[in-house]
């Protein structure tokens, strides 16, 4: 989720230039409290303290407080590269962080791409670390970087979430993929570090052990001989004096062959000074040996091996064995050159062991080597401070050349431990054995390495997920939000989300999200519905309403649609009040509305059609569908409703009405002209008789009277025809009232006779039941009556046409069954054929040629007696067609 | 109708015949030719009329009218065409009140007067008919 952004510093002020020194100095101090991480490996966490403001600080400050932070790197390393490519890392963040990258993962990019590469180039062939160490500084550096950013980012992350100081309160807030980044680092890489931290210490112990242990055994073995030996020689020493002291003043001394190997010569000092000397090579120097042997008289107990100094230049020491005797014993010392290199042959030589050279050391720091050693290790023995020797003879000791301050990463792999012993019946001399760490501190550092790569990889592996999980977190989420704020009732505002509340949010985000979206499109349908209902209402002719049903009577309007302005006039508040419909409806229909609507059941669906008055006085005619339900919140019954204003459609109606009698009319045209043309005729030939005789001077009063009779006579029955017409012809604005229907009939026969005789065709209607009565307008039911008459006529002129001769016939019957009326018209036409039959009543339905039918008569005849509540029907018959129509009886 | 047959002249032989199945419009037509000159007689039954013309051989024209219940005219005249011997020459006139009335092809050349009629012309037609049944 995009969080609101913070508003962003528009210049570089003093305030931010001085916060910037302040930052990076306290990240210096803080770099000093390094992690020591074993054989020279340390981790600073100076600089996560100026990374914690990289979203607030101005790019140039953050790099700055870097430089500042970093340049502890300087004084503990002794080179610039570090600080080089902190400064780079910082740079390279800024340079992302304003695109609003995650900080974390630009600086896994950052050494991916750039610190790796410049750390080769600087620590590898700049400073020629080697390869081993060299994929250690790597893999350490980089994880220090990414996990600097880490802290920072917590950091940042809990400075916002307090929002105290207020003035820090309006911050950017994290944005939810750098948060997830930041988690699962974290997640990696703190435990880690911690576990490395913890661990480091134990691991060096671990190595120090190995090799203390390998010295102390080397030791061991040198002290014990060493003090063996010089044992074992003095009291062989002893046995040759004794012989000698046997033998008499003035014998030579002899020295035994296996004694020879070992001593040039060996002198027997008595106790007057005076001294016998065996035979001596040039170099042994007598005088010399029986000063330094008399020294040691005044301390009689214990064997001497005495250095006599450094001969020709050489580090090799002239020792000297110096075998005191016993108080009473005439000689008071035996005194024996060692010949060079006699004490390391004595030794065994070390096997398998890091120890590199181990030596016979005085206080007077006289070195005797005891096994073949470099002369480098000479040097550094001899050259080791005087304090390290004696802490050598504790505890093993790490001897160095310290090149670049505390940076032992480089130098441990030169770095050596000593440990020193006393020489057990020689107290002047200790034995010091040095050992290599080299072996184990690579050794240490191979599993270090392997460990750091890990990481590496695995901080990798995580950014490639976090990148990926946060991009799909982010999308859930910008629905979610998209719900949320659609949510607006809730008065939930985007900004006031803050970061842990996105926290939270983004662990349920995973299962809410597919609900949400859900939600947000069934509720999107929904109000789209909702907003296509209204429209419809608003919009169409109908009106809706509900109202309260009691003892299934009409109660109150519970609601009514605004489209009841525009149909009735009256608004929604004028329409609640009680008693409004049954004063707006037309007195005419009110009986009957109130009739039909007075019975309101379950489930009953009621339809009227009446007028009501319009707020302007004139009256509309409405289509009012009630259909009684179950309220839905309560178990009351209430009444849906639907009003449409029919006003155009009834005078539609009654047009076509009107039209189709005109059409009925046409239809017997030429019957009803030749029925006019009788009379005419008549009038016209007596009019000229009468003038003829007029002339001729022949009235005659009584026949004159006569005649006129005769024409008067003709005059009304001309116009009783027309007057048959007229009424037909015009347009119906009573009530229907109780008819007969045999009268109908015959006023029907009455006008089609012309054209039927003209046609000749008959008529029977023997099968009229006189009395029977129904509620209708003589001149609707005679237009239906009539329609039929005429389509039978037709069909049966339409028969003889085609070369049938049989009469034509048309039965009229009328019946009562039940409460029903029944008329049937039948006719021995042609029929109707089976696929025109269920059409007949669908308006412009026509089998007639263009000009001769309008198609409507069945439809309006369909209407005029569904209106009158009945029925009619079509069927074929044997010869023709029968058309029966069923009509409620009249009381 | 006998009470027609009753007035019908049978003394004076009439040269024409009127046939209607309307009563009351016979004695103003006969009253009318009677006026013009043309001594005329009339029937009301197209039965009865067949039978006047087939046994009175002076009556030279038929006036009919065309819609008539029991035969109509254009049978009268199809039925009197074929029952006359040929050497007797008789005329006929239509008139109708019927004027959506096509005629038959073998009536066709039958002059045909729609009712009320133009007296002039159909006086005109009567006199040139009985000129041509002479």
């Amino acid at each position: 989720m995009k969080v609101r952004e913070g508003p962003a510093p528009a210049s570089f002020k003093a305030g931010d230039l001085w916060a910037a020194i302040a930052l990076g100095a306290a990240g210096f101090l803080c770099n000093m409290l390094e992690l020591d991480l074993g054989w020279g490996l340390h981790f600073m966490f100076g600089n996560a303290l100026v990374f914690a403001f990289i979203r607030v600080l101005r790019p140039r400050s953050l790099v700055l407080a870097i430089a500042i932070s970093s340049l502890r790197s300087v004084f503990l390393w002794n080179h610039p590269w570090a600080w080089l490519i902190w400064t780079l890392e910082a740079g390279f963040l800024v340079y992302f962080a304003r695109k609003e990258a995650s900080p974390v993962r630009s600086d896994v990019l950052y050494w991916l791409l750039v610190g790796t590469p410049l750390l080769l180039v600087t620590y590898g062939l700049v400073m020629g670390m080697d390869q081993l160490s060299l994929s250690l500084v790597i893999a350490k550096q980089a994880t220090n970087g990414v996990l600097n950013v880490v802290i920072g980012e917590l950091i940042y992350l809990a400075i916002i979430s307090m929002r105290r100081p207020a003035r820090w309160a309006n911050w950017p807030r994290m944005p939810i993929e750098s948060f997830a980044m930041l988690l699962l680092q974290a997640i990696i890489l703190m435990p880690t570090t911690v576990y490395l931290y913890l661990d480091a210490p134990s691991r060096e112990q671990a190595v120090r052990t190995v090799v203390d242990d390998a010295l102390q055994q080397r030791l061991h073995i040198s002290s014990s001989t060493i003090g063996m030996w010089a044992e074992s020689r003095a009291a062989m020493l002893g046995m040759v004096a004794d012989k000698q002291l046997a033998m008499g003043q003035t014998a030579p001394v002899s020295l035994p062959e296996g004694l020879r190997r070992e001593f040039a010569a060996v002198g027997i000092v008595m106790k007057d000074g005076t001294a016998q000397w065996s035979d001596a090579p040039g170099w042994v120097d007598k005088t010399t040996l029986q000063r330094l042997a008399s020294r040691h008289l005044a301390r009689p107990d214990g064997v001497r091996l005495v250095s006599t100094g450094a001969q020709g230049g050489t580090l090799q020491t002239e020792l000297v064995l110096i075998v005191p005797s016993g108080a009473s014993a005439r000689p008071a010392a035996i005194i024996a050159p060692v010949r060079p290199g006699v004490l390391m042959q004595s030794l065994p030589l070390p096997v398998d062991n890091p120890v590199s050279g181990t030596f016979l050391v005085n206080a007077a720091r006289d070195i005797i080597p005891l096994s073949p050693a470099d002369p480098s290790v000479l040097v550094r023995v001899h050259d080791m401070p005087e304090n390290l020797g004696k802490a050598a003879l504790k505890d093993a000791v790490l001897v160095s050349n310290i090149a670049y301050g505390r940076a032992l990463m480089s130098d441990l792999r030169d770095a050596q431990m000593i440990r020193a012993t006393p020489v057990a019946g020689l107290p002047d001399w200790q034995v010091l054995s040095i050992a290599s760490l080299a072996p184990e501190v690579l050794a240490a550092r191979e599993g270090q390495v392997e460990l750091f790569l890990a990481l590496s990889a695995f901080v990798l592996l995580v950014t490639l997920i976090a990148s990926v999980l946060s991009r799909n977190t982010k999308r859930s989420l910008r629905r979610l939000a998209r719900s949320v704020a659609d949510l607006a009732v809730l008065g939930t505002q985007r900004d006031k989300i803050d970061s842990l509340v996105i926290a939270e949010l983004s662990d349920i985000s995973g299962r809410i999200a597919s609900a949400s979206s859900m939600v947000s499109r069934d509720r999107g349908a929904l109000i789209s519905y909702q907003r296509r209902l209204d429209s419809i209402a608003r919009h169409a002719p109908i009106l809706v309403y509900a109202i309260d049903v009691q003892n299934r009577k009409k109660g109150g309007l519970l609601y009514v649609s605004e489209a009841i302005e525009r149909i009735t006039g009256y608004t929604r508040d004028e329409a609640t009040i009680s008693g409004w419909w049954g004063h707006a409806i037309h007195p005419e229909d009110y009986d009957r509305c109130l009739a039909l609507f007075g019975d309101l059941q379950l489930g009953k669906v009621i339809t009227a059609e009446y007028r009501l008055r319009h707020k302007l006085g004139h009256y509309i005619w409405v289509s009012d569908t009630l259909a009684v339900e179950a309220s839905a919140s309560s178990d009351q019954t209430e009444a849906v409703g639907v009003v449409i204003d029919i006003t155009e459609r009834k005078a539609a109606s009654e047009q076509l009405q009107q039209a189709d009698k005109m059409v009925s009319l046409g239809r017997m045209i030429s019957g009803t002209a030749h029925e006019l043309n009788q009379p005419l005729n008549f009038i016209k030939m007596a009019a000229s008789n009468l003038r003829e005789r007029a002339r001729r001077g022949q009235i005659d009063a009584d026949r004159l009277i006569a005649k006129l009779d005769s024409i008067l006579s003709h005059v009304t029955r001309a116009s009783g025809i027309i007057l048959q017409m007229r009424i037909f012809g015009r347009i119906p604005r009573e009530e229907p009232f109780p008819i007969e229907v045999k009268a109908a009939i015959d006023q029907v026969l009455a006008m089609a006779a012309p054209q039927l005789e003209l046609d000749g065709t008959l008529v029977e209607t023997s099968d009229c039941a006189p009395g029977v009565m129904v509620r209708a307008l003589p001149v609707l039911l005679e237009q239906v009556l009539l329609n039929l008459v005429l389509n039978a006529n037709d069909a049966i002129r339409v028969r003889r046409k085609t070369g049938d001769a049989r009469d034509g016939l048309i039965r009229i019957c009328v019946s009562k069954r039940d409460a029903l009326a029944i008329v049937t018209v039948e006719d021995n036409g042609t029929g109707l054929s089976a696929d025109i039959l269920p059409m007949i009543f669908e308006p412009f339905f026509t089998t007639k040629p263009p000009k001769e039918g309008t198609g409507l008569g069945l439809p309006i005849s369909y209407g005029i007696i569904r209106d009158l509540g009945g029925t009619i029907q079509a069927a074929n018959i044997e010869q023709g067609a029968r058309f029966i129509i069923e009509l409620p009886l009249a009381e | 109708m006998s009470r027609l047959n009753q007035r019908m002249p049978q003394s004076i032989a009439p040269q024409i015949l009127l046939v209607d199945d309307e009563e009351d419009i016979l004695p103003e037509y006969q009253e009318f030719l009677d006026l013009q000159g043309f001594p005329a007689g009339i029937c009301s039954d197209p039965e009865l009329a067949f039978t006047m013309v087939v046994n009175q051989p002076e009556i030279a024209l038929v006036i009919t009218d065309l819609r008539m219940a029991v035969l109509d005219g254009a049978s009268l005249i199809r039925r009197l065409s074929a029952s006359l011997p040929p050497e007797r020459r008789l005329e006929f006139i239509i008139l109708t009140g019927d004027a959506t009335s096509q005629l038959a092809q073998d009536i066709a050349h039958v002059p045909v007067f729609i009712k009320p009629a133009d007296t002039d012309a159909l006086l005109a037609a009567i006199g040139s008919a009985l000129d041509r049944a002479r």
